[in-house]
């Protein structure tokens, strides 16, 4: 039966739910965006460099894997634009960021549910950089796709 | 670097931030608790319960499952947050929802972005879907329920 109560413990729950997730999401954010200004990415996109041949995307495409993974998707999709890929490299990238993306706010958030966000973690980065690994042998093999 | 602005760009993110999941939340756990005491949540429910079945999930998890799939992880965190209060969800329950949500989640949105990049979308949807559906699976044999409820097939 839907009553007033309905109404009243739907917001209630709302507010309260909003509430927990912003405790978690704005401090996270914010140490999210003073590592954007810093050189720390640069230095992990530089080690992630060669891995990028892997997944058939060049060198500097590792700025936008590396940004996109650990701090802001929307950050990544600008690196994205200014590489200047092919078509397929585009839904390589598109299929592993969008698998993989935000891993320090959205594990902070996974973690809030009560279960361990390691294990969470890590079979998004390997169901990615799999992912990518496939894609590329697809590629090579259906040039067609670009 | 310049502290200042990046602590105006904090501050404003994180008044819209706040605006933004409040509007989408609010909303929603009203909508929630409608469908609920309506009974219509768990006739959707049964909707996904081929699913869920499959994963040995209940049909409580179908609803953060939904949530998650088209809105993003963390309004399908809030469901479970929600819910978690209740007691309605074991750890694998939440550990395999989170599973498949960490991998495909806000599909729409994801999904239109890269669209605009030039991404093949039909190769990026189902290719989601799939290394979701599959990893959930994996982990569903990992995390066994109690051998009281586990099927001997």
């Amino acid at each position: 039966m839907i009553t007033k109560d309905t109404w009243r413990k739907g917001f209630a729950d709302g507010l309260k739910t909003s509430l927990s997730l912003l405790k978690v999401i704005i401090p996270v954010f914010a140490v999210v965006k003073v590592m954007e200004h810093t050189p720390v990415i640069k230095w992990i996109a530089q080690a992630g460099d060669p891995l990028m041949r892997f997944v058939g995307l060049p060198g500097e495409a590792a700025l936008a894997v590396v940004t996109g993974m650990l701090l802001n998707f929307y950050a990544a999709l600008g690196i994205i634009f200014a590489l200047g890929l092919s078509a397929w490299q585009i839904t390589i990238m598109a299929v592993m960021l969008c698998c993989c993306h935000e891993l320090v706010l959205e594990s902070a958030v996974i973690k809030k549910t009560g279960i361990s966000a390691w294990p969470i973690l890590c079979i998004r980065l390997v169901t990615a950089f799999a992912a990518g690994a496939v894609m590329n042998l697809v590629g090579n093999l259906v040039p067609q796709l670009g | 670097m310049d502290w200042l602005l990046i602590i105006r760009e904090i501050l404003t993110h994180s008044v819209r931030i706040t605006l933004l999941l409040a509007a989408i939340i609010i909303p929603l756990m009203v909508g929630l608790a409608l469908l609920r005491d309506s009974r219509l949540l768990d006739r959707a429910a049964g909707l996904l319960a081929p699913v869920l079945k499959r994963l040995n999930l209940s049909s409580r998890a179908a609803f953060p499952l939904l949530a998650g799939f088209f809105l993003g992880i963390v309004i399908g965190s809030g469901v479970i947050i929600a819910f978690a209060n209740e007691g309605s969800l074991t750890k694998r329950d939440l550990m395999l929802v989170l599973v498949f949500l960490g991998i495909c989640h806000s599909v729409v949105e994801d999904t239109l972005i890269f669209i605009a990049l030039g991404a093949n979308w039909w190769v990026l949807i189902s290719a989601r879907f799939l290394l979701a559906a599959f990893a959930a699976y994996l982990v569903s044999f990992l995390l066994q329920p109690k051998p009281a409820t586990a099927p001997n097939t």
